[in-house]
C-alpha cells in the first residue's frame, strides 16, 4: 500500500542543491521507495538522489506530491510529512536579489571625459588588478580519452566494475580529504562533490551507458556529465546552473580515477601577472593556479554563489562576473585591467587611464604607509588608555605575518589545526618544536596558546568520541580532557617545556567551573614538578588563563579569579550560549547580534568584575575585529583585542585617535538602550561625528606635486585627505569639488586656484595646499596656468562659526600681493603653515 | 563718490569676500568712499543701513545669486555685475559708474 502526500513548493529559489540535499539525506534513512512528482511538469524524481530532485525543476508555487512504498513506508511517510510541512518551507534563504539590468557605472571625474574601451561587469570580489589576459576555454573532458576507439570494450562487465571501483575510491578519497579540511569554503565544495559521487542517479546513468548503450567507461562518464549538465542548464535556475561546474569537476576526477594522471586536463601555467578570463572555472582549476601570478579574474557567467567566486573571495583576488562574451573583446596576451571596485573591465589602457590607476595605487600605498607607523607603536587612546592589539593564528606562517603586521602579541594560537593535520595526534615532541618556534619568533612578545578545543562539532577522526545530539552543549574543550588524559598531558608538556623559550601563556577553552581549573592546574603542577626534578627548564611564572564562553562563568569571576591570571572572551560562543542561538543557523542569525543591549551589559559586567579582581581581560572572536564596533570595545575597557592580522594596523590607528572617556559614555548609553537597532544607530552616529583636527597642518601641504592637469590635482588633494585620515571617502570629496567647479572655474588669476566645497565626508574643516612642479592648465578662459592650488573643504554643519571667518580672511588675503608672493615662494611646509596660521589669526 | 555694494557668490565661502576686498581696495584707491556688505556662508556682514543707502550715489551689486533685501535698493542707481567680473577686473567696474 502506498502513501502519498500533496504539498506546495514555497521555496523562493525553487529546489536547488541545498534543499535537495536536505531531502535526499532524509529519504536515504528509509528502505522504501520514495518518489516526488512535480505536477506542473509531470516529472517524477527519486527522493534519494539530489540530482534527480534537482532535475525535476521544482519552482516556487509548484504543486508537488511525494509517494512512499515499501517496508517502512509508514515511518517514512510520517517523517517526510513532518519535514515537508514544518522544515521544508524554512530550509532555504530568502530570494537572492539579483539586479536584472546593469547600472551605468559612474566613472570617477578623472576618467569621465576620457575615451577608452571598457566593458561593464559585476564586481564580486573588490580590488584592482592589471595583467595580461589568459583566456581559458570551457572545461572539457579530454577528448582523446573520451574518443579513444581502441578501448571500446565489448566487455561491459569489466567496464561496469571499473566505474563502480572508481566511484568507491573517489568517494573514499574525498571523504578523507573532507575530514582533514577545516570547515569553510573548501570543505563545502568537497561536501558537494562527495554527495555527487554517492548519488544514486549518477551511478544509474553511468551504468545505463555502460550496460545498455555499451559504451566504454570514458565515454560513459562524458555522456553522463553531458546529460546532467544539460538537465541543470534546462532548469533556467541560476543557482542550479552554477552547479554544472561541480558535475564536470566530479566527472574529470572520475576519469582520473580510472585512467590515471594522463587523463588530467592540462594545468594552467601562469608566469607573469595575469588576469584569467573564462566563462567559469572549476574550483580545482582555481586551486591549482599559481596565486602569485593570478592577479584578477573575469568570469563571464559565474554567479556570486559559484564555488570559484567563493574561493576567489577567500584568496582576495579581484573578480568580475557577468561580463558577457568577454572573449569577443579580448585577445590572448592583451594588457587588461580589472577594476572590481567600480565594476569595469578595461580593454584599452590609454595613458590617462594608466595615470588614473597609478594615482589610485599611490593612494593605497600611501595609506598603507601611513598605517605602517603603528607597526612598533603601542595603541594608546588620546586619554592614555593602552590596549594591546594581538593577532589570532593557527600556523607558524600566520604568526610571522602577524608580527610583520605590527601585532603586539598572539592573543589566540589555535592548536586544533595541529591535531587535524594527520592521522594520529601529534606527539609531545612534535608540538614542543612548534610551540618553541613560535615563542622564539615572538621574541618576548606574549603568545597565548589555547589548549585543544575540539568536540562533537569539531571531531578528531582518531579519537573515539560519542555522537551527541547537541555537540555544542556537549563534551568539548576542557570537558573532554579527562577522557583523553594522555592526549592532554602531552600537550601540556609541550607547552610547559616551550615556555622556557619566550613569553608563552596557556589558555583553557570551555571552562564552566572551578573544578575544571583545579584539575588542569593539578596536571600542570605535576609536570612542572617532574621537570624541576629532571632539571628540564620551563617558566614557573607562565600565566594561566581561561576563555569566557559559557555564560555561567561570568557570575563566578570573584570566586575563581585567584587561580587565574587572565581571561579572554570568546564572543562567538558566548553570544551563542547567552542568546540561545546556534551559531551555524543562518535562519535566526539576526538574533545573535553582539550589539544587543543585554550582551553589551554582560560584557560590561564581566570586564568590571575582572578588573575589580586586579586581572586583565581580552577579547577574541568576530566582534573583536570589527572596525565599527571598536568604540564599544574601547569603552568597555578591554585590555587586549585579538584579531586577524590584516586588521591590526588600522585598529591601532583608530585606537590612537579615540578617546576612551567618550567611548565609555557610548557604552553606558548602549547598554541601557531598548533594542539592538538603537545600538546600531548609536554607533553609526558616533562613527560619523566631527573629529576635531587643526584646520591647517603640514600634512595637508603637497609640495612638488607631479599632477599635470586640473583633474589630477584635484584627485591628488582629495586622496591626500584620505591618506591623512580626514575622510573615509575621497571620491565624495572629489565630486563635491567638481560640483562647485562646474558652476564656474575657481581660478583667480595670478596663477592661483581656490577650489572649495561643503560636505560631511570630511571629519574636520581643512585647508590644503598643492604646489605643482609644472604649472597646470586649469581650463580657464584666459588659459593662464596655475602654480598654486588652495583647497578648502568644510563640513555642512559649519555655518557661522570661527572657521568661516578664517576662510573669508584667507579669501581677502589672496587679493594682497605681498601675501601671495610669500606663499608662492615658501618651500617648507612647516614654515608655510606657521605663516598662514599667523596671517589668518588661527 | 559715495558707493555702497553687496557681494554674494554661490558657495559663499571665498569669492564673496574676495570681491568685497577688491571693491574696497580699488574703490579707495580711486578716491571713493565705499562700504561693502557681504552675503556669504557667515550670513550678512557689514550690513548696509538705511542711512548708508540714503547717502549713496550708486550701488554695485556683485552677485551670482539672489541677494537678500533687494528691496532696500529701490530708488538707487544699481550697477549689476557678476562676482567673476569684479575679481577679473575690478577697475573696469568703477569705469561703469560714470
Amino acid at each position: 500500500m502506498a502513501y502519498n502526500y500533496l504539498f506546495k513548493c514555497t521555496l523562493p529559489n525553487g529546489v536547488h542543491a541545498r534543499p535537495a540535499s536536505n531531502i535526499e539525506e532524509l529519504a536515504n534513512k528509509f528502505n522504501s521507495t520514495i518518489n516526488i512528482i512535480n505536477n506542473r511538469n509531470g516529472k517524477v524524481c527519486n527522493a534519494k538522489s539530489s540530482l534527480s530532485i534537482i532535475a525535476a525543476d521544482f519552482r516556487m508555487g509548484d504543486d508537488c506530491e511525494f509517494v512512499v512504498t515499501g517496508q517502512d513506508e509508514k515511518e517514512a511517510f510520517d517523517t517526510l510529512k513532518t519535514f515537508f510541512t514544518e522544515k521544508f518551507p524554512k530550509c532555504d534563504e530568502p530570494l537572492l536579489q539579483f539586479k536584472e539590468t546593469m547600472d551605468e557605472v559612474t566613472l570617477p571625474p578623472l576618467l569621465r571625459n576620457e575615451k577608452f574601451k571598457y566593458i561593464n561587469g559585476k564586481p564580486v570580489v573588490p580590488g584592482i588588478a592589471q595583467g595580461i589576459a589568459v583566456i581559458i576555454a570551457n572545461i572539457m573532458i579530454p577528448t582523446d580519452v573520451a574518443t579513444d576507439k581502441s578501448s571500446d570494450s565489448t566487455n561491459s562487465t569489466e567496464e561496469k566494475n571499473k566505474i563502480i571501483q572508481a566511484l568507491q575510491s573517489l568517494g573514499n578519497k574525498l571523504k578523507i580529504q573532507l575530514q582533514n579540511t577545516p570547515p569553510g569554503t573548501e570543505a563545502d565544495i568537497l561536501k558537494t562533490h562527495l554527495s555527487l559521487v554517492r548519488d544514486i542517479e549518477l551511478k544509474e546513468k553511468l551504468l545505463e551507458f555502460i550496460l545498455i548503450k555499451k559504451l566504454n567507461v570514458a565515454k560513459a562518464i562524458a555522456e553522463t556529465g553531458k546529460f546532467f549538465s544539460n538537465l541543470l542548464m534546462d532548469t533556467k535556475n541560476v543557482l542550479l546552473q552554477e552547479r554544472v561546474l561541480d558535475i564536470q569537476d566530479v566527472c574529470s576526477q572520475l576519469l582520473i580515477e580510472v585512467y590515471g594522471e594522463s587523463a588530467r586536463p592540462p594545468k594552467i601555467h601562469l608566469n607573469v601577472p595575469s588576469i584569467c578570463v573564462a566563462e567559469n572555472l572549476s574550483p580545482q582549476q582555481l586551486l591549482e593556479m599559481d596565486k602569485t601570478y593570478l592577479k584578477g579574474l573575469v568570469l563571464s557567467s559565474a554567479g556570486t554563489t559559484s564555488h570559484a567566486v567563493i574561493l576567489a573571495r577567500s584568496f582576495g583576488i579581484p573578480t568580475l562576473t557577468d561580463v558577457r562574451n568577454a572573449h569577443h573583446f579580448i585577445t590572448q596576451g592583451q594588457d587588461i585591467l580589472v577594476d572590481a571596485d567600480l565594476g569595469i573591465l578595461i580593454t584599452e589602457i590609454s595613458p590617462q587611464v594608466k595615470r588614473y590607476y597609478e594615482l589610485e595605487a599611490n593612494k593605497t600605498a600611501k595609506k598603507k604607509l601611513q598605517q605602517k607607523i603603528y607597526i612598533n607603536r603601542p595603541a594608546i587612546t588620546t586619554d592614555n588608555f593602552k590596549i594591546e592589539v594581538a593577532a589570532n593564528a593557527a600556523t607558524i606562517e600566520e604568526v610571522n605575518e602577524a608580527f610583520d603586521e605590527g601585532a603586539d602579541g598572539i592573543g589566540l594560537f589555535r592548536t586544533e589545526i595541529l591535531f587535524m593535520k594527520s592521522k594520529a595526534a601529534p606527539s609531545d615532541e612534535e608540538q614542543f618544536k612548534i610551540y618553541r618556534k613560535i615563542a622564539e619568533t615572538a621574541n618576548n612578545k606574549p603568545v597565548i596558546i589555547r589548549t585543544l578545543d575540539v568536540g562533537g562539532d569539531k571531531p578528531l577522526p582518531y579519537l573515539d568520541m560519542p555522537k551527541e545530539a547537541n555537540p555544542f552543549l556537549g563534551c568539548r574543550g576542557v570537558r573532554m580532557y579527562s577522557k583523553f588524559t594522555k592526549l592532554f598531558t602531552d600537550q601540556l608538556k609541550a607547552i610547559i617545556r616551550a615556555s622556557a623559550f619566550g613569553n608563552l601563556k596557556i589558555m583553557i577553552p570551555m571552562v564552566s567551573c572551578l573544578d575544571e581549573i583545579h584539575w588542569v592546574k593539578k596536571h600542570i603542577n605535576e609536570i612542572q614538578t617532574q621537570y624541576s626534578n629532571e632539571s628540564i627548564p620551563y617558566n614557573p611564572n607562565m600565566e594561566f588563563g581561561i576563555m569566557i564562553e559559557i555564560p555561567s562563568i561570568a557570575f563566578s569571576i570573584n570566586q575563581l579569579c585567584k587561580e587565574i591570571n587572565f581571561f579572554s572572551i570568546g564572543t562567538n560562543d558566548l553570544a551563542q550560549y547567552f542568546m540561545a542561538v546556534d551559531r551555524e543557523n543562518t535562519n535566526i542569525a539576526q538574533l545573535r547580534n553582539p550589539l544587543s543591549p543585554a550582551f553589551i551589559k554582560l560584557l560590561k559586567n564581566i570586564v568590571e568584575n575582572i578588573h575589580m579582581c586586579g586581572k586583565w581581560v581580552g577579547i577574541c572572536g568576530e566582534m573583536a575585529g570589527q572596525v565599527n564596533t571598536l568604540p564599544l570595545l574601547i569603552g568597555l575597557g578591554f585590555d587586549e583585542l585579538s584579531i586577524s592580522s590584516p586588521r591590526i594596523l588600522e585598529t591601532k590607528s583608530l585606537i590612537c585617535h579615540a578617546n576612551a572617556s567618550e567611548c565609555q559614555k557610548l557604552v553606558d548609553v548602549a547598554s541601557e538602550s531598548k533594542t539592538t537597532e538603537d545600538v546600531e544607530h548609536l554607533l553609526e552616529t558616533f562613527n560619523q561625528r566631527c573629529i576635531k583636527a587643526p584646520i591647517l597642518d603640514p600634512n595637508l601641504i603637497i609640495m612638488n606635486s607631479d599632477s599635470r592637469n586640473k583633474h589630477e590635482a584635484i584627485k591628488e588633494i582629495a586622496d591626500n585627505l584620505y591618506v591623512v585620515g580626514r575622510t573615509r571617502n575621497p571620491r565624495e570629496i572629489e565630486e563635491a569639488i567638481w560640483q562647485r567647479e562646474n558652476v564656474y572655474s575657481t581660478a583667480l588669476g595670478h596663477g592661483f586656484a581656490i577650489p572649495h566645497c561643503k560636505t560631511d565626508s570630511i571629519t574636520s574643516n581643512s585647508i590644503s595646499v598643492l604646489k605643482p612642479k609644472q604649472p597646470i592648465d586649469w581650463e580657464t578662459e584666459d588659459n593662464k596656468k596655475i602654480v598654486l592650488v588652495i583647497l578648502i573643504v568644510i563640513r555642512k554643519s559649519s555655518s557661522k562659526d570661527d572657521h568661516m571667518r578664517i576662510f573669508s580672511k584667507l579669501a581677502r588675503k589672496l587679493m594682497n600681493e605681498k601675501f601671495t608672493n610669500y606663499i608662492l615662494e615658501e618651500q617648507n611646509s612647516e614654515v608655510l603653515v606657521k605663516y598662514l596660521k599667523n596671517k589668518l589669526e588661527i | 563718490m559715495n558707493i555702497v555694494a553687496i557681494t554674494a557668490c554661490p558657495t559663499g565661502i571665498a569669492h564673496t569676500y574676495m570681491a568685497a576686498e577688491l571693491l574696497e581696495k580699488v574703490g579707495e584707491k580711486l578716491g571713493h568712499k565705499i562700504k561693502v556688505e557681504t552675503q556669504g556662508a557667515m550670513g550678512i556682514e557689514n550690513e548696509l543701513s538705511e542711512t548708508d543707502i540714503q547717502a549713496a550715489d550708486v550701488v554695485i551689486l556683485a552677485s551670482d545669486i539672489e541677494i537678500e533685501g533687494r528691496e532696500r535698493l529701490s530708488g538707487l542707481k544699481v550697477i549689476d555685475v557678476s562676482v567673476q567680473d569684479v575679481i577679473k577686473d575690478p577697475d573696469s567696474i568703477f569705469d561703469k559708474l560714470t
